[in-house]
């Protein structure tokens, strides 16, 4: 330790040129000669140049949160306008016509469901009707990692996430949410994990925590179940029962209504005619 | 209240320089509410865009200044101010990740970010010593006022002696000790910025 006390002591010495003459070109040739002494040098003055810059920032900051606080004061932070949720890549999918179109329809939704509201609570009765945390295609999942052999490379990882999802098919939703939680500390971006996970947080109230997941793999177009996730995501804005959100569920469901083929085409139709 | 034009003149950028309390609340007024619709949109609370509303803005005086400022050329103010919260929050949500399941590569605000933005955002050496701010302000407070009297105000191991109640030697070998906490945090917050 006290060897490198003893350097420590001249590198700062060093810096703050408190070395006499003599002392400084001898230590400038120990530099030269010696890279362990060079790196700790250059080291200690990046650390004393960021030190220097810690202290201006704290001071920059006592600044900043005086004007915050001023401004705390005369109701700013409180005044502000709730922000909207854009869901650009769906906005943009559609053309023109088409998002007057729906505009008008929604508009007209938003009219109906106003009425509604405060009578029948038909976000409630609309979400419960539709509500299914099984997705249709559970079954072929489960089929399809099942089907997956030994010499897959990802063998381990689907086997992982099979028996996470199996809770699934058995209705225990919450049991599955943990499994799929814990699943996904392991593999972050798995997209049907994060699906099943959504739908179990949904089943269990957790709206906005299903909108978060769902919302990324709504707008993938790689995904394979994108349909399946724009369902649930239009079922989770609807369970947030709030006029901004209900636009953006039925936005989803006309969206889904209008595939022909689509495997959520019927539950979208009859949905919108039921908030409608 | 003044207008948004207002704070894109080059009066505006020298009162913003010399930190101007009026210009500041200025400055608040017009690029808060677009922090926090874009920290909102990101997974982030009002709470947060408040903390990276504060930091962006002491990354943005530090920046403007600087003699070696140039200006940012057609690039506007409020483009430059939002690219440093741009960046500061993907560091924010990298470290996020470690502890949840949270993918900053599937947002689309993030994706959508002008890559000039990007660039102008934030050198190596601001990082850099975001970090040192941040293992500083980690460090238990002796050794944190031991390292400021001593690399900041230049003050003596002997008169530090004396203000703390120590012997000379134990204020060395203290500077020492804290010296490696401090550069042990820093890299530990390298660490988990690098790995994600």
């Amino acid at each position: 330790m006290d060897q490198n006390q003893n350097m420590s002591d001249a590198v700062d010495r060093f810096l703050h040129g408190k070395m006499s003459p003599q002392e400084r070109v001898a230590f400038e040739q120990k530099i030269k000669e010696d890279p362990d002494l060079a790196a700790e040098v250059e080291e200690t003055s990046i650390l004393l140049e960021s030190i220097l810059y810690a202290k201006e920032k704290d001071r920059l900051l006592d600044k900043i949160r005086r004007v915050e606080s001023e401004l705390e004061g005369e109701g700013f932070f409180t005044n502000l306008p709730a922000a909207t949720i854009k869901p650009k890549t769906f906005w943009q999918q559609l053309s023109t016509v088409n998002t007057m179109a729906i505009a008008a329809v929604v508009g007209l939704l938003l009219v109906a469901l106003y009425f509604f509201r405060p009578v029948s609570g038909i976000h409630d009765v609309a979400f419960n009707s539709f509500f299914q945390p099984v997705p249709h295609e559970l079954s072929m999942v489960l089929d399809r990692l099942d089907g997956i052999g030994f010499a897959t490379p990802d063998k381990l990882r689907e086997d992982a996430l099979k028996q996470a999802l199996l809770p699934f098919a058995d209705g225990k939703y919450q049991a599955a949410g943990k499994a799929l939680e814990t699943f996904l500390v392991t593999y972050p971006n798995d997209p049907i994990a994060r699906e099943y996970r959504a739908i179990s947080l949904l089943a269990q109230d957790d709206a906005p925590g299903a909108v978060v997941l769902l919302k990324p793999l709504a707008e993938d177009n790689s995904f394979v179940y994108q349909e399946s996730a724009q369902w649930y995501l239009a079922l989770s804005y609807l369970r947030l029962e709030d006029p901004a959100h209900t636009l953006q569920a039925c936005t989803l469901l006309k969206y889904l209504a209008g595939k022909t083929s689509g495997d959520y085409q019927q539950e979208a139709t009859r949905l919108l005619q039921m908030l409608s | 209240m003044k207008n948004n034009a207002n704070i894109k003149s080059s009066e505006a950028l020298d009162l913003l320089r010399s930190e101007d309390h009026e210009m500041l609340k200025e400055f608040y007024v017009v690029m808060y509410p677009k922090v926090l619709d874009f920290i909102l949109q990101n997974v982030g609370t009002a709470c947060d865009a408040r903390d990276v509303f504060q930091d962006s803005l002491v990354l943005f005086l530090h920046k403007i200044q600087q003699e070696t400022f140039q200006g940012v050329d057609n690039i506007k103010w409020g483009q430059y101010f939002l690219g440093i919260v741009h960046k500061l929050w993907l560091r924010e949500l990298k470290t996020r990740r470690k502890q949840s399941f949270v993918d900053i590569s599937e947002m689309p605000e993030m994706l959508e970010l002008d890559q000039l933005e990007l660039d102008i955002a934030l050198s190596t050496n601001e990082w850099r010593r975001e970090l040192v701010h941040k293992a500083l302000h980690q460090l238990p407070p002796d050794c944190r006022d031991l390292l400021m009297m001593y690399y900041i105000d230049c003050v003596d191991a002997k008169d530090i002696a004396e203000k703390m109640g120590y012997t000379e030697s134990f204020v060395r070998l203290k500077k020492l000790r804290s010296l490696h906490k401090l550069k042990k945090l820093i890299l530990q917050y390298s660490h988990d910025l690098l790995n994600h």
